[in-house]
This record gives C-alpha cells, structure tokens and sequence, in this order.
C-alpha cells in the first residue's frame, strides 16, 4: 500500500516499454496518453498514501512520512506537467517521444523512491540512477550535439557529487556502523566525532549536495547543462536534478544538524550561507548579461536554489516550511514559464532574446501569462512567488539577521532587471525575425494549458496559510 | 446584501473586468468593470454616518494566520476620498482613451490593474496587504510604459526598478513594525495600542522603530519619486508615456499619499514629530522643483509629472506641519490632482485623435475645448472657485500654524506655479492662430464632467469635508497624545 505511487509508475514504465517494443507508427500517440494517465494514477496513490499516515517500510529502509508525500505528491505533478508540455512540443519529435516518456518515468520512479529513503545505501542508489536517468533524457536525441555535451555535464558533475556523497557516507558507516539516518542520529548522540572528522565529513557532504542543487560555485555545468537540453525536458531536469539534492540536504540536517549538541559543529551552515549568498548573488547578475533565453532562465534558476537554500539554513519550522512553499511556488512557475517558452522557441526557432520582438502583439494571452508565471517566479507583488521569498526574508529578520535579509532582498532586484529584460523584448518587434504563427488548434491547446497553470499558481497565494499548515506537518516528523 | 460585502465586490469588479479583456476585448465591459466601485462609493457616500470618525464598513477575513495577515477592509473619513478619485480617475482614463487601437485590451487590463490594487491597498487596515498591494501597483503601471513608451525601453526599465526597490524598503519597514510590535501583528490599529514604539533594540546606534520609519519613507520616496531621487524621472520624462504618467500620477500618487499618511501618522507619530522640519524642507524642495518642471513644460509628459511631483511637494509639506487643517489637505488635495490629471488625459487623447502635437501650435483653439482646457489648468495654478484652491488654503493655514516663514515661501512658491500655469496656457492654448476644434458627443461629456466636478468642488467643499475632517480629528489624536 504504502508505494502505490511508485509501483503504479513502474507498471507503467514497463507498459510503455512493451508498448514501444511491439507497436509503431500512428499508435506512437497512444504512449503519451499512456504516460499521462499512469502519472496522474500514481499522483491520485500519493493521496491515498497520505491517509493512511507515517510508517517506515522496506526494513527501515524508507520512510512514507509527510515530508516523502509533499515531495512525491509535487515530483510526480511536475511529472505530469512535464509531459503535457511535451506534447505541444515539435522539440521532441513523434520519433523520440517514447523515449521521452520512458526515461522521464524511470527518473520521477527513482525521485519517488529517494523522496522515500532514510537509508544512506537507498538514497546513494537512487541518486545514482536518477543522476544517470537524467543524463540520458537530456542527450537522447544523439543527433544533436549541444545536447549531447550537456548530457555529458550532467554524466560527469552528478558523478562527482555522487562519489563525494559516498566518502562520508562510508566513514560514518564506520564510526556508527548503521547507514540509517536515525541510527546515525542516535549514534551521534551518544558519542559525537571529533571536529577535524566533523569538519571534513560537513565539507564532502554539502559539497556533493552543492554540486547536485547547481548552487554557487558549482553553478557552471548546471547553467550548462540546461542550455543543451530540450525545453520541455528542461522543466523536469532542475525539479529532478535540484529537488533530488534539496530532499536529501532536507534530511540531513533535518535528523542530524538539528541535534542540540552539533556533532557535525557550526562549520556546515557557514558553507551553506555563503554557497546560498554568492548563488543568489551570482545568479541575479549573471542573468541581466545573456542574450540567450535558456541561459537567463538557468541562472535565475540558480539565484532561486540559493533561496530556498538558504532558508534550510535556519533549520526552524517556519523557515523550512516558507522554504517548501516557495520551492512549490517555484516549480509552479518554472513550468508555465517553460510552457511558454517552449512555444516561443518553436516559432522563432531559436532562443536569442531579441528574436521574441512581436509575440505580445501575436499572442496577447500567452505574453500576459509568461509575465505572470516570470514574475512570480523572481517574487514580485502580489504573486505567489512574492510571499515565498518574504516569509524566508521575514525569518530572516525575527533571527536578528538584518543585514542579510535586507542584501538577499536587494538581489531580486537584480533578477528582476533579467525578467524585464526578456519581457520587454517581446514587445517592440525592431529587427526580430518573422514570427511563425501556431496552427489554430495546436495554439488554443496551449493557451488553455497556460491558464489553466496560471489558476493553480494564483491559488497557492490564497490558499497560502493551508500550505504553510501542510508543510508545517510534513516536516515534524523529520525535524526533532 | 451585507454593506460590507459591497467592499468585495469593489475589489472583484474591477478585477474581472482586467482579466476579461484578455479573452473578450469589450470596451463598455471593462467601463462598468471600472464604473461599479464609483457607484458603490456614491451610495456609500450618501448612506454612511460620517460625523463619528471612525471605521464605517468593515470586511474582516483571516488570510495567513500564521503571520497574522489577514484581509481587513474598510471604509473611513480618511480613505474615502481617495478611493473616489481612484474610481473618477480610471473611469475618465478609460472612457479618453476609448479610441486607441493599438494595445488596446492591454491598456483597458491595465489601467483596471491598477485600479483594483489601489483600491485594495487603500481599503486594507491591514499593513502586510497593504504594502503588499501597493507593491502590485508598479506592474500594470510598468506595462502601461513598455507598451505605449518608448522602444528602448529605458524608462519603463528605471521605473521599474525604482519602484520595486521602494517597494523593498518600505517591505523591510512593514517587517520590523512587525516583529518589533508586541505581540505580533500587522493590524495598524494593534500596532498603535501596541508596545512597538517602546521598543529598545537598536541597529548601529539607531532605534528600531527609527530605522523602521526610514526604510518606509525612503521606499515611498524612491517609489513616487522623490527629490533627491527624481534624476532618472526628469531625464527620462519625455520617453514615458502619457497613459503611464496620468495612471502613476492620477491614481497611483493620489492613493500613495493617504496610505503614506496614515501609516505615518498612526504608527510612527513620535517620528514624525522630530522629523517635522525635515519633512518641510523635503517637501518644499518637491513642491519648487515640480514648479521649474511646469516652467519647463514643453510636453505633455512633463507637465504631468510635475503636477505629480507639485501634489506630493504639497503633501509632504502638509504632513510636517501635522495638524488638522494640513492633513484634511493631503485628504482633499487628492481628489483636486485626480481631477487635474484625469483633465490632462482627456486633453491628450482629444489632441491624439486629431493627430496634434504638443510641440505645434496649431491645435490653440477656441470655444468650448479652449474654455474647458483653460478652467482644467486653472485647476493645476489652484485658482479660486477651483477645487485646487480649497486644499492649498488648508495647507497654508496648517503650515502657519507650524512655521510663517515656511508659509510664506509656499506663497511664493504658489505665485510662480500660477505664473507657470498661465505662460503654458498663453503660449500653447490661446492665441490667434486658434482653430476650433469639434469635439464629439463622448469628449465632450467627459470635458463637462470634469469640469463640474472641479468647480463644483471649488465653490461646494463643505460635504467633503464634512466626511473627511471628523475621520483626521480621530487619527491625529494620536500624534497629539502624550
């Protein structure tokens, strides 16, 4: 009962996969169905799951706890998402959209799993697959060598943060002899390491962490990265890749840096606020200087890890749940703004900046939802974005940490200027190549699906107290 | 229906009729859309019970209980003004421009934007929604500038930027009051009864509900803007767009400048007491630079934003002088500047659909489009029998009260703003080469109604200030309280 969610998409998985091998042709079509249907079963399981309350299974291995639910719940409506955008997509060609689905089911398969795991061995397994599951859905299409080349990025750097994930995953094994997150906790307890071990241990694991969550100075090849791989898979690779770091550095310092008497020291959150600060700093800025669109998005998608990062730092509830709804937030807007996105890639045919000039006039509904989506995004009044952004600011503060609350705040200035940037361009159509119009169907499809994001995203502000309640029970149980 | 679901339905109106124009373009829809929060104030205005001063309607929700935000709308002496000239001034913007072709379902949005946030933000006696809506101002208004500015785009860009980073501040601000009010909350009238002045923190020397007062002003300042950070605004003003200009100023600026002194006079009294002089000064320098804008009037653009920044000279002038007669002016002169900016929009889009340019004199003209031209900017010299004069007079009585020197500069100062006025008006209004100019059905009712309004205001004030001047007698005993 308990990974309902997970065997419904691996059930699915499978069926795609015989579905592949044995038909071709016109029932290719099908395969999308297919993959929406088996995602939108399993997200309906997460429910399920939630009712049935906290519990570890698999040997203690996996916990379906509240935090577990939020992400899977989250992970595999990204998942869904994900794959409609596919669909307007003439990125991903009808050749390849098996594979699509195939390899973007297996990652949402191992995200669930890792969103599940509390052992050191299952999550170290996951992250490997996943990492690896994600390589291949940025580089399927070989033909293309940009993405190949990201593929590669993603291949060696999640490599990195897995081996260097692996060090002190190994050395506590050995001091605790348990790879249970809670044994090690206890363990921890009892006999705390000494600081040079502590120190050491902090330093491999934030930096694997780091790598993995593509936060400063580990930035480049998840910049990189995104800019090779297809838009629409583009949305799923940073929920994936960022949300995999984000739920284990959630762990870890939920059951482990939380102990009152610091085994680990106070060596871990100087890593993390200065990682998170230059992130927000070097993402703001880097963004006002692209001329390609995937670039700008990828470094405000860096500014924003810092963020959420940097709220985790605080380690209390408030903060960590103001952290949660802003990823929410976050992701909500990332995908319509790659709906968007990948619309306008497909009708200009590349994705320089000054080739937009003319969609707002063409496509008033669609440019009135990219500025909502954006906006949102970088935390601009009154959208939902704005008040994830401020509850972190607002912990900020009532910790007597003004002066860097008050310079995180300023950044979004920055990233601002970026968004304008893009949004203005789209305006004034002064030397932008001819913009080809969507068929009629294909493009009021896609116009619903962006109002249809827009509702969801809006509610999150109004509903934001429930969220906030929500997270709150969702991380109780992990942080003690 | 509950009187205080007509709140609501304020807020909804225009909201929907934002959203419709992106499906349905329908210019009679989004004028109603617009129109209905005036109706509701009008019966509001002839049902409410104004001579007790406090709150009349409340609508009262819990939004985020965790941070004690909640919706709380309200209806007083204080904000009702302000909402009229919000609701006149969009209603008249709207039915100007009816004839735009370009962007035109964008400007009705927008413009409906920024009318349903002001109207939020000046309802809400809740700060978080407050600021936060205040905030979502500077969108609608950017956009009115990227779409009718100019291509480069710079304009809009500092506008933007400038607003968003006064919005910060004033964010910060609104934050400390909160966690330094004991216990926590938003609610302005919690914070007054609250311990949030006695609070001794401090940051680098200073106390918190200093700094607290500073972030709020310097974001509203930044924001408006304010001299000494008007430099990007009077390069700039020429690439700004008309319709940008009269909803910043016209609506934007009017609502700032009563949520501004309410916030300040409520929460941060003490503060305003020793900054008074400081205040003064600032305000006098805005009011000075705004008249040398106006004596350099040579477009439309600039003539605007200097009644914008003579209005908030005004205003702040008269929020040092802190007394009755000077803060029921920031009240009525609110509505005075949103008549005078709905009159140059009016202006403009006659000129426009004409094809006439400001730097041409060929549009002078004579009858009844050169009669109410002249009586509209005779509003801006704030001319007797205007509704401009009411306001200046209240103002200068307060800062006799306060300062006579200061007064007297004011005086001087009022007699160049007239001297400026009136050079606009020989030179690009009246003259011989006037042509007369045929004004059709819908211009020419927009053109009497504002005029009415205006005159009517000039000679007839005593009902609005009969529902303003008992609301401020009740804010003020605050600041006047030990």
């Amino acid at each position: 009962m308990a990974l309902l969610p997970e065997l419904m998409l691996l059930l699915t998985l499978v069926g795609l996969l015989v579905g592949e091998t044995i038909y071709s042709g016109e029932s290719r079509r099908l395969l999308t169905s297919i993959a929406l249907i088996g995602q939108l079963a399993a997200l309906v399981q997460v429910l399920l799951v939630y009712q049935s309350g906290a519990q570890l299974i698999l040997e203690k291995t996996a916990a379906i706890d509240g935090i577990a639910i939020f992400f899977k719940f989250f992970f595999i409506l990204f998942g869904v998402i994900s794959s409609a955008i596919s669909v307007f997509s003439i990125e991903i060609k009808d050749g390849i959209k098996a594979e699509f689905h195939i390899f973007q089911l297996g990652a949402l398969l191992f995200l669930c799993l890792l969103a599940s795991a509390v052992n050191l061995m299952l999550i170290s397994v996951c992250l490997l697959a996943l990492n690896i599951t994600c390589y291949f859905l940025s580089s399927f299409s070989i033909r293309d060598k940009s993405r190949t080349s990201a593929g590669e990025k993603i291949y060696l750097f999640t490599s990195a943060s897995f081996f260097l994930f692996l060090i002190p995953v190994v050395v506590l094994f050995g001091f605790t002899h348990s790879l249970s997150l809670f044994e090690i906790r206890e363990a921890l307890v009892a006999q705390p390491l000494s600081p040079v071990a502590a120190a050491t241990l902090t330093g491999f694991l934030f930096s694997s962490l780091l790598i993995q969550c593509g936060v400063f100075p580990f930035h480049f090849w998840f910049v990189d990265a995104l800019e090779g791989t297809p838009t629409p898979t583009e949305f799923f690779m940073i929920t994936a890749i960022r949300g995999a770091g984000f739920i284990i550095l959630l762990r870890i310092l939920g059951e482990w840096m939380s102990i009152p008497s610091a085994p680990f020291g106070n060596f871990w959150k100087e890593i993390l606020v200065v990682g998170a600060l230059a992130s927000i700093g070097v993402g703001a800025v880097s963004a006002n200087f692209q001329s390609r669109l995937k670039r700008l998005l990828a470094y405000l998608v860096v500014a924003e890890t810092g963020y959420w990062i940097l709220a985790l730092t605080e380690l209390d509830t408030g903060s960590v749940a103001a952290a949660l709804f802003g990823y929410m937030c976050d992701a909500l807007s990332l995908c319509g703004a790659y709906l968007m996105f990948s619309e306008n890639v497909d009708r200009t045919g590349n994705d320089l900046i000054n080739q937009f000039g003319g969609l707002a006039k063409s496509s008033w509904v669609e440019y009135a939802c990219t500025a909502v989506f954006l906006l949102s995004f970088v935390g601009v009044p009154p959208l939902p974005g704005f008040y994830g952004k401020w509850l972190v600011i607002g912990t900020m503060f009532r910790n007597g940490n003004y002066a860097l609350g008050i310079a995180v705040s300023l950044f979004i200035l920055f990233q601002l200027g970026a968004v304008i940037k893009y949004l203005h361009s789209m305006i004034h159509n002064d030397g932008a190549s001819e913009i080809k119009e969507p068929k009629t169907a294909l493009a009021f499809r896609r116009r619903a699906l962006s109002v249809a994001l827009v509702l969801p995203l809006l509610f999150s502000a109004v509903y934001l107290e429930k969220i906030l309640v929500w997270s709150e029970t969702a991380i109780q149980f992990i942080l003690w | 229906m509950h009187l205080s679901n007509l709140l609501i339905l304020m807020i909804v109106s225009p909201l929907l009729g934002a959203v419709s124009q992106a499906f349905k373009p329908n210019r009679i829809f989004s004028f109603l859309a617009s129109s209905i929060p005036t109706a509701i104030l009008f019966f509001v205005f002839f049902q409410a019970d104004w001579t007790t001063g406090k709150d009349l309607f409340f609508f009262r929700t819990e939004w985020i209980p965790h941070y004690q935000a909640e919706l709380f709308l309200r209806i007083n002496g204080i904000n009702f003004l302000a909402l009229l000239t919000v609701c006149l001034v969009s209603n008249v913007l709207l039915a100007s421009f009816w004839k735009k072709k370009e962007y035109e379902p964008a400007l009705s949005s927008m413009v409906l934007l920024t009318q349903a946030f002001s109207i939020i933000s000046l309802l809400s006696g809740d700060l978080f929604v407050q600021a936060v809506f205040w905030g979502a101002t500077a969108i609608p208004i950017y956009f009115l500038s990227a779409l009718f500015g100019s291509k480069s785009g710079r304009s809009g860009f500092h506008f933007l930027i400038h607003s968003m980073l006064g919005v910060f501040l004033f964010f910060i601000g609104v934050l400390l009051v909160y966690y330094f009010s004991q216990p926590h909350s938003f609610d302005m009238a919690a914070i007054k009864a609250g311990l949030f002045q006695q609070s001794t923190d401090s940051f680098l020397g200073i106390a918190v509900p200093e700094w607290a007062f500073l972030f709020i002003c310097f974001g509203v300042f930044l924001r408006l803007p304010l001299f000494p950070f008007t430099g990007w605004m009077t390069a700039l003003t020429e690439e700004l767009s008309v319709e940008m200009l009269v909803t910043h100023v016209g609506i934007f600026l009017t609502s700032t400048v009563v949520i501004f002194s309410q916030i300040i006079i409520s929460v941060f009294g003490k503060q305003l007491t020793n900054f008074s002089l400081v205040f003064l000064v600032i305000g006098f320098l805005n009011a000075f630079i705004g008249v040398l804008l106006l004596v350099s009037g040579k477009s439309f653009p600039r003539i605007i934003s200097a009644v914008g920044m003579l209005f908030f000279g005004i205003a702040i002038i008269a929020l040092g002088s802190n007394n009755t007669f000077s803060v029921l002016s920031i009240v009525l002169s609110g509505l005075s500047v949103g008549m005078s900016v709905a009159g140059l929009a009016w202006i403009y889009s006659c000129l426009e659909a004409r094809e006439y340019l400001w730097d041409r004199t060929g549009w002078k003209s004579t009858g009844l489009f050169f009669s109410l031209q002249s009586i509209i900017f005779s509003n801006i010299a704030f001319v007797p029998a205007t509704s401009g004069f009411i306001p200046l007079a209240l103002v200068l009585s307060g800062v006799f009260k306060k300062d006579p020197v200061v007064a007297t500069i004011c005086v001087i100062i009022g007699m160049l703003l007239a001297y400026a006025v009136f050079r606009i008006h020989d030179e690009k209004i009246s003259g011989s080469s006037g042509e007369k100019i045929k004004l059709d059905a819908r211009e020419k009712s927009i053109g009497i109604l504002i005029v009415f309004l205006i005159v009517l205001l000039g000679v007839w004030p005593k009902e609005l200030i009969k529902v303003s001047q008992p609301a401020v007698v009740e804010l003020l005993k605050v600041v006047q309280q030990p």
